[in-house]
């Protein structure tokens, strides 16, 4: 339908990995849509499949037991077919990742220093030394004070959030034209995340790169989003601009998670979780994921939620995936919710 | 760094000072008559009598230990009252057996131990590091499986067992190796290093397949579990090749246990392989400890037990210094 090819353009995407107990289907039928410059947060609870996304598209799953299956296309290349070889091209040079705990995810031995120029003499061809120059110059980028003195300082001895400017600072140095930052601010700080963010933002501004944030903190999307995905059970259940997503909520789960959300706590004060528990991956219902814990599952005539998988449809930017949304009235619904 | 060697090198002659007494008293009671043994054949109660003199047995239970000690800081006279010979410092006093002085008859075993040790370490070092990272990389498939068959069955041999077999077969049958010569004690004696590699080549081999099957064990459950860190994933989100990602990441990472278990094997290897030595007849420490505790030779069993002593505890230090060589989260404090 377009005539560009988009930046980034997942369809499809499914991801199953065999268990003792069964395949496990952590991913089923994914989309997304990313445009250079543009930042998209992936939202979900735990075992909605937004890492196993994020993995999927940095190509970490290849050598895994994981089958995977639909395109990841990236400036119209598939990411899905490449080889391992072909993939550490894109890996660091062209897509760049940042991960939830920075203590775990850097090398304990070697110095933070050391590490990041590591990234950058993977895809350039330099010394040693103008790679301690970048290295250098990056960490004071990330505003790491006495970027010189660090160089040398090893993962533990840095504080939480500048292991997280460290880490960012590792994925970046090779300006990335996409960076995917995996739950960036759980492990740190209330105070620590918002800076962050901003870091990941003004970095973001500098370079024009596109952001994919993955995140269970639909706050921290609000902050910095301008387009959401909310995943369910490995669907993309909801996509839509950040202020529409929170002005004209269309899946009955998103208005869940907003319920939940403690800004969003009514008078009492009480928050209000969604009752029951997300589908066995394993054995997937036949109808909509979310069926069984809908709270307007029984306006859809018939049994159409338990026995049919609604499509993702939509108008122009926000589209979801519920049988509500092809009734007539849908704002009448919204009441009842 | 300082304060810490010195700590140590403290507590490790507090040790040996414990089990230098522990092994001197045991002695007391063992069953072993070493005046009787020194005597010879045609003993009488009188000749007994003057061995005891002679061997300093006839003094009083602490002076002995005192007498023993002293010959740490300073050379003593030994022997018969006006018979005495000289042992020189450091004296460890002289063979029951021989009246050798007991550093000499150390001096010449320890040689053959430690042509045994050198190449049986490296060997099981070499095998058991490379088989067991290679079932580690190839976990659940078939070589993965091999290798951890051939580690159960290879860490269930009993040294009389593989050594046994590898004397009948590549000594007694097929004839492709010589039996163990007591001739050759180091690759620079006059038989050259080839006769020497080829002299201690089973009793590497024996010692390998005992000791590699649990380096192949432990190398390959670290790195397992090494391969399965946050920070292998982010080395291959760098875009780091395979050699990279294993090697300088993850092999770097989960090599600690093995340098321990290194370090504390070679430790007490050097303390004397009782049991190769025996089989396969090489007369270094362990060989020497067990005729000297079987005759009753008190000054050469002591130093045995306190020379293993001290390369345990040395080894010990070692790895700890180690650790902290290779883990800098280890150097703070």
């Amino acid at each position: 339908m377009d005539t560009t090819t988009p930046f980034l353009d997942i369809r499809g995407l499914g991801v199953t990995f065999p268990t003792d107990d069964g395949l496990v289907s952590a991913v089923n039928g994914m989309d997304l849509r990313l445009e250079r410059g543009s930042t998209v947060g992936i939202v979900g609870e735990s075992g909605s499949g937004k890492t196993v996304t994020s993995q999927a598209i940095m190509g970490l799953l290849k050598g895994t037991s994981a089958t995977i299956s639909g395109e990841i296309r990236f400036e119209g290349v598939d990411l899905v077919g490449l080889t391992e070889q072909r993939m550490r091209a894109y890996r660091g040079r062209r897509i760049g990742m940042i991960f939830q705990d920075p203590l775990s995810a850097m090398h304990p031995f070697y110095t933070v220093g050391r590490q990041i120029a590591e990234a950058y003499r993977v895809h350039n061809r330099v010394g040693a030394k103008a790679a301690r120059t970048a290295a250098t110059d990056m960490l004071a980028r990330v505003g790491i004070p006495d970027p010189v003195g660090r160089y040398d300082a090893y993962p533990h001895e840095f504080s939480g959030g500048m292991r997280q400017r460290a880490m960012i600072a590792m994925a970046l140095i090779c300006e990335p034209e996409l960076l995917i930052a995996d739950e960036p601010t759980t492990a740190l700080d209330v105070t620590v995340q918002a800076q962050i963010l901003d870091l990941i933002a003004s970095l973001q501004a500098e370079t024009n790169s596109a952001v994919i944030l993955v995140t269970h903190d639909l706050g921290v999307v609000a902050e910095v989003c301008e387009q959401v995905v909310v995943m369910y059970g490995g669907q993309c259940v909801e996509q839509a601009p950040v202020g529409e997503l929170f002005a004209d909520t269309a899946h009955p789960y998103t208005r869940g998670l907003l319920a939940s959300m403690p800004s969003m706590a009514d008078e009492s004060g009480r928050l209000t979780p969604i009752p029951g528990f997300p589908p066995s991956l394993l054995d997937l219902p036949a109808g909509c994921l979310f069926a069984d814990r809908c709270p307007v599952a029984s306006l859809v005539p018939g049994d159409r939620c338990r026995t049919e998988r609604p499509e993702l449809r939509g108008t122009g930017a926000h589209r979801s995936r519920c049988h509500l949304d092809e009734l007539p009235s849908p704002t009448t619904i919204g009441a009842t919710a | 760094m300082v304060g810490f060697l010195a700590r140590r090198l403290l507590a490790m002659l507090a040790l040996l000072l414990v089990v230098s007494f522990i092994t001197f008293t045991l002695f007391q009671f063992g069953p072993a008559d070493p005046a009787a043994a020194a005597c010879g054949q045609e003993c009488t109660p009188d000749r007994v009598a003057q061995a005891r003199v002679a061997l300093g047995m006839d003094q009083p239970f602490f002076a002995q230990y005192l007498n023993y000690l002293s010959g740490f800081f300073t050379s003593r006279q030994i022997g018969a009252p006006g018979a005495e010979t000289l042992c020189s410092w450091p004296c460890l006093g002289k063979s029951f057996q021989t009246n050798e002085n007991v550093t000499d008859v150390i001096m010449r075993a320890l040689p053959y131990t430690l042509s045994m040790a050198v190449g049986a370490v490296l060997l099981w070092t070499v095998a058991g590091v490379g088989f067991g990272l290679l079932a580690a990389l190839r976990k659940g498939r078939g070589a993965d499986k091999l290798i951890v068959g051939a580690a159960s069955v290879g860490v269930s041999m009993p040294i009389p067992v593989t050594g046994l077999l590898l004397l009948l077969i590549f000594v007694s049958t097929l004839h492709w190796l010589p039996f163990t010569s007591n001739s050759i004690s180091s690759p620079f004696g006059p038989a050259g290093p080839g006769a020497w590699f080829l002299n201690y080549l089973l009793p590497w081999v024996a010692l390998a397949v005992l000791f590699s099957a649990q380096y192949i064990r432990v190398t390959r459950n670290t790195m397992i579990e090494t391969f399965g860190e946050d920070f292998m994933r982010t080395a291959r989100a760098k875009g780091l090749d395979q050699r990279s990602i294993i090697f300088r990441h993850g092999v770097r990472a989960g090599i600690t246990p093995v340098i321990t278990m290194l370090g504390l094997d070679i430790g007490a290897l050097l303390g004397g392989a009782v049991l190769t030595e025996q089989i396969f007849s090489v007369p270094g420490l362990g060989f020497t400890a067990v005729r000297a505790a079987m005759s009753g030779d008190l000054p050469v069993t002591m130093a045995l037990t306190m020379l293993a002593a001290f390369f345990i505890i040395t080894a010990n230090v070692v790895v700890d210094l180690l650790y902290a060589a290779v883990d800098p989260r280890v150097r703070v404090s």
